[in-house]
């Protein structure tokens, strides 16, 4: 098992996306962070963020269930004009960037050997190919640990290059909200890794990672939604039940943080279990 | 302890309606180059895949090393094939593709890899991305990544597909150092017999997914090497005066057939002999067939 995790390590860093990726989102962060300085410097924007901003509120409150489509990242600073870190970090986390940027890669690194055929040259002598399932989840924890802190040093960059300054209020705060949003980016990467194993199809599973993160598929949800409504489920909303719902919530207080990780470990053990049994009884073709 | 490194039993592997495989039985002996041949669409890659465990029969069984089921997947790893193309990564060196399958099986020595790629004649291929390589170039690492781990059976499928003469020479001489030189048992599949025989020592004939032919290279070339073929009265007979001539390859093959491998030139001499022994010759000729011709006798529908 670890030798298989090392094969899969080995090659994952010789991707290309492996760095592209990486480079992206770097990119991205700084360049969003910059761009917000200078939108806060222009007061008619602001102005018109702050009408846009309350014809949202209001629209909401009129219609409970409208859903935002579309990624949506705001970058504010505090009152005493300094920016606090973990606010940030959610903009990019919980705005669902850096889950795009995981879910594309996630796509790329799991159907590569599956479109090169390079899973032939070893997948026969596996005595359990249910192992690939596992080597390539470890390796994609690993990515997005990288990814996490390519996201949290790439905004310190964007901030320090505003001329703005950072601050972390509460270390324990941060380290909370880091560690649920990597557990739930992780159980996004492995949801998305076995619907790669099972449908081996890049196109469409990359299809439906951008639904997910990029709130597409909240049309779906609605849906569902309204149909449990009318089955009598009065409060039905689905996204509180998914990986990529609770990504966009912080889970403040103890029991929306067990839930949170319970739903985390379902999905995970779903994933798992489909991803693995499907990679076992499959033929590779 | 069977004396086959590798058999299948009623093998059979069905897609919806169609029988891709319909129960075969291939028996395959140690250190043997076993040549799989058919038509395209007789069966062979999806026997291959059985065998190398890529797919999982729909009935029967493949047994390796005298195991079959559950035992049979503990030795799995020691069969390693080589199915269509060689799946490589073309952003990646031949020494990194090699490298990240050695990597499954724990071997870190650089030499090992050196070595493999020196025996399929890759050794200076140096730092060039495999996506530049030529189909003869990928197919020869396919079978070098195939080695690694020391394999006792290697499985090779239609190695020689799709490329030029030059390319075919060197995947037979590649495949011909790995079996004089490491002892493996090959099966290699093709659709061209001719090029097979130059390296295989056993055949099967596969058509529309059942094994029609199954034989040695010896009986084979005895099957369409150039031969006089006598019909005669009395072959019991006539083998008594091919001997007095000096004849002695010879074989009586059936009730009044004879056939003679040797003396090719002397058929009318012959002819004298057996009549002035008071033979009846309906029939004396000088025969043979091509290894392409006895294929598609063999697979003829």
């Amino acid at each position: 098992m670890f030798n298989l995790i090392r094969s899969d390590f080995y090659r994952m860093v010789r991707l290309k996306s492996f760095i592209i990726i990486l480079a992206i989102i770097a990119f991205m962060n700084v360049a969003s962070l910059l761009a917000s300085k200078m939108m806060q410097q222009d007061e008619a924007y602001q102005e018109y963020l702050q009408k846009v901003m309350e014809e949202e509120k209001a629209k909401k409150e009129d219609d409970p269930g409208a859903q935002d489509v579309g990624m949506s990242i705001l970058v504010k600073a505090d009152d005493d004009g300094k920016y606090e870190l973990v606010e940030v970090c959610k903009s990019f986390l919980s705005g669902y960037m850096a889950l795009l940027f995981l879910g594309i890669f996630t796509v790329i690194f799991v159907t590569a050997d599956f479109n090169n055929g390079y899973i032939k040259n070893y997948g026969g002598q596996l005595r359990f190919r249910t192992r690939l399932m596992c080597s390539k989840s470890i390796c994609l924890v690993v990515y997005t640990a990288i990814l996490f802190a390519v996201t949290v040093l790439s905004t310190c960059v964007g901030i320090w290059l505003g001329g703005e300054v950072i601050k972390v209020t509460s270390v324990g705060t941060l380290f909370h909200y880091l560690s649920i949003q990597f557990l739930l980016h992780v159980v996004f990467a492995i949801v998305i890794t076995a619907a790669c194993v099972i449908v081996r199809n890049n196109l469409v599973t990359m299809a439906l990672c951008c639904c997910i993160s990029m709130n597409i598929i909240n049309i779906l949800y609605r849906l569902g939604d309204k149909g449990l409504k009318k089955l009598g489920w009065k409060n039905a909303d689905i996204t509180r039940y998914t990986v990529s719902g609770r990504i966009a919530q912080y889970a403040t207080d103890g029991k929306m943080l067990c839930s949170t990780i319970i739903i985390a470990l379902a999905f995970f053990a779903v994933a798992m279990l489909a991803g693995g049994t499907w990679l076992h009884k499959k033929d590779l073709v | 302890m069977s004396e086959y490194i590798l058999q299948t039993h009623d093998l059979r592997k069905v897609y919806g309606q169609q029988a891709a495989v319909a129960g075969i039985d291939i028996k395959v002996e140690r250190g043997a180059i076993y040549g799989l041949i058919g038509k395209n669409g007789a069966g062979k890659t999806t026997t291959l895949k059985m065998i190398g465990g890529l797919a999982a029969p729909t009935s029967g069984s493949v047994e390796i090393f005298g195991k079959t089921g559950a035992a049979a997947g503990a030795v799995r790893n020691r069969v390693s094939c080589l199915i269509e193309d060689p799946g490589l990564y073309g952003n990646m060196t031949a020494y990194q593709n090699m490298r990240a399958k050695c990597l499954i099986f724990g071997i870190k020595d650089k030499k090992y890899i050196d070595d493999l790629l020196q025996l399929v004649g890759l050794g200076d291929v140096g730092k060039k991305k495999t996506k530049q390589f030529s189909l003869g170039m990928r197919q020869r690492l396919g079978i070098a990544l195939a080695m690694v781990g020391e394999p006792d059976i290697l499985v090779l499928d239609e190695p020689i597909n799709g490329l030029d003469p030059e390319g075919i020479v060197e995947i037979r001489d590649t495949l011909t150092a790995i079996s004089r030189d490491k002892g493996i048992t090959i099966v290699i599949s093709s659709h061209i017999l001719e090029e097979l025989s130059k390296v295989a020592t056993h055949y099967g004939i596969m058509h529309h997914g059942r094994l029609v032919e199954q034989m040695t290279a010896e009986e084979l070339q005895e099957r369409c090497s150039m031969r006089i073929e006598v019909v005669t009265d009395r072959p019991d007979k006539a083998s008594t005066v091919l001997e007095d001539m000096g004849i002695t390859n010879y074989k009586v093959v059936d009730r009044e057939t004879i056939n003679i491998m040797e003396r090719l030139d002397d058929v009318a001499y012959i002819n004298r002999e057996l009549n002035a022994a008071g033979l009846l010759v309906s029939k004396i000729a000088v025969n043979n067939e091509s290894l392409e011709s006895f294929f598609l006798n063999v697979t003829e529908d």
